[in-house]
């Protein structure tokens, strides 16, 4: 019995201390940054409007496209996780190409495919996505759809359909099963999609740089502004933005989980 | 649901009204990043002098070439040093009979602030203590100066091996010495100014720099109002617009950068000797 305890106490030390070496080591990341960047510094790029504009742009774009991506991903990990139907391993690859190119080939691509002909006319016609705010949502969308319909297929999985079964021999339809059973039970990984989908999102660089460019005070995103601190030889302002970004997705992702385990408990 | 809805709404209209710019006539740069400080005050006295938009991309000078290629858009393309405007006229991007010089580079070597290591000169990149770097000599018009100048200082078999990395652009360079990844590099005497807290900068002697370096300016060949173009190529070449690169400590004439190099040729085709690449 003695030796059982040992064995679960060990086991316990490991996972804490696994614990407790990553999160100290991701810690001393941040506090080594914040070390390093001087108070005036801090004043000087904060206090600009353009840091301001640079972080309003940088949390509408990736709110809009992570809500875009889930009402696209929703539906299609739904009929994915539920349905069989020819060519769906196909479908499902297709989806995922993505995920599998890198951010700043994939920006490529959509800006070729926008100076196509075709691309031509409909960004003269409808929406102006190059070196414009829409192409910095485009960018976006096309990155973090695919993760997000990926995660929301395996929460839909884990659903059993017997409810939806249930429901529907009730007399609910279809429409009514999925809005009033489904997406119910599927709440928490919906949430937890959403949160995937924006972190991504607004750190995301190599695509909508490529696509939306990076002028200060109209597409300039946080990472944009990283990169453009770097180029620029301006390691102070850098390591700010950096700062900014590590703050604001602690602020948006902790408030998503205070709010939704407030709920759900 | 009708709330987010509602907050999708609201997300909207800020959006909207962000996206607004100013009506009239908008300038299109495409601007390697190094110069941005100086070219984003040289465009906003621009602005406010002439009454139109300018539109400055900032990017690598690479990246920036290429997105003016991909999409055929851009007015006028200025990147950090030659080389890459030497690969926009072979591209057929801008009209070459345009080009500009808008500031004068001068090679040196460049160190942490305070000088760690106390380098002093070429010799001393030798030392087993020191590590230093260049920039890519195949791509890079700095990596190419200091391929020359290791090769014409008759350091080729010392410094060569000791090389620890080479850099993609003359920023990046830069960074080596201020993020302290390497003691020292041999970059451009403006590096110093574009981080004054993090780079000093040791100057070669003169019998050492074989050339001057530069950063030029073109008009875009796909340029929809090259008039307009021009004048702002000959406000950036004007006493004004170069008072502005002055204030950043870029060297804007000739005379000036002569004090640095009296014999040097001001660029020039340099061919990378064997072993480099």
């Amino acid at each position: 019995m003695r030796t059982r305890r040992a064995v679960d106490r060990s086991f316990s030390v490991f996972t804490w201390a696994v614990l407790g070496l990553l999160s100290a080591y991701i810690s001393l990341i941040v506090i080594t940054l914040m070390a390093h960047v001087s108070v005036e510094s801090y004043g000087d790029t904060l206090l600009s409007g353009q840091a301001f504009s640079t972080i309003r742009l940088s949390v509408i774009c990736a709110t809009i496209a992570s809500v875009l991506a889930l009402l696209f991903a929703v539906p299609i990990a739904y009929l994915l996780a539920r349905k069989n139907f020819p060519g769906k391993n196909l479908v499902d690859t297709i989806l995922d190409i993505p995920i599998v190119l890198s951010p700043v080939a994939l920006g490529t691509v959509l800006l070729v495919v926008l100076s196509s002909d075709a691309g031509k006319l409909f960004q003269d016609n409808l929406v102006s996505f190059t070196f414009a705010i829409p192409g910095i949502i485009l960018a976006q969308f096309t990155i973090v759809v695919a993760l997000a319909i990926r995660s929301l297929k395996a929460v839909f999985e884990q659903i059993s359909p017997r409810y939806e079964e249930v429901a529907y021999f009730l007399g609910c339809n279809r429409w009514q099963t999925f809005l009033g059973i489904s997406l119910p039970l599927a709440r928490t990984g919906i949430i937890a999609s959403f949160i995937l989908a924006w972190a991504r999102a607004i750190g995301e660089f190599g695509a909508t740089i490529t696509v939306a460019g990076a002028v200060p005070g109209k597409t300039e995103t946080i990472p944009s502004a990283i990169y453009l601190g770097l180029a620029g030889v301006d390691i102070q302002g850098t390591l700010i933005y950096t700062l900014l970004l590590v703050f604001l997705a602690i602020v948006v992702l902790l408030g998503v989980r205070f709010l939704t385990a407030k709920r759900s408990g | 649901m009708k709330r987010i809805m509602l907050a999708i709404g609201a997300l909207g209209a800020v959006l909207a009204i962000s996206a607004c710019g100013g009506e009239g006539q908008t300038l299109e740069l495409f601007v390697g990043s190094a110069t941005k400080p100086a070219t984003e005050e040289a465009a906003k006295l621009f602005e406010e002098k002439y009454d139109v938009n300018v539109e400055l991309h900032f990017g690598g000078s690479g990246a920036m070439l290429s997105q003016m290629k991909l999409t055929g858009r851009g007015d006028i393309y200025f990147p950090g040093s030659s080389d890459f405007m030497e690969k926009a006229k072979e591209e057929d991007i801008v009209l070459p009979q345009s080009e500009r010089i808008v500031v004068y580079l001068i090679p040196a070597i460049n160190v942490q602030k305070g000088n760690p290591k106390n380098v002093q000169s070429l010799e001393d990149l030798a030392r087993p203590d020191v590590t230093f770097a260049i920039a890519n000599p195949e791509t890079v018009c700095v990596g190419l100066y200091a391929a020359e100048i290791i090769e014409k200082a008759g350091l080729t078999q010392t410094l060569r091996p000791k090389i620890a990395t080479y850099a993609e652009s003359c920023a990046k360079t830069a960074n080596l010495v201020a993020l302290k990844t390497v003691d020292a590099v041999i970059g451009w005497r403006v590096f110093q100014y574009w981080a004054p807290d993090d780079i000093e900068t040791i100057p070669l002697p003169p019998d050492r720099i074989p050339r001057i370096g530069y950063v030029p300016i073109a008009i875009a060949k796909s340029s929809k109002q090259p008039a307009l173009a021009q004048q702002f190529v000959d406000f950036l070449t004007s006493q004004e617009g170069k008072a502005i690169y002055a204030k950043w400590h870029y060297l804007t004439t000739e005379e000036e950068a002569r004090q640095f190099a009296p014999e040097a040729p001001i660029g020039g085709e340099v061919e990378l000797l064997e072993g480099w690449r």
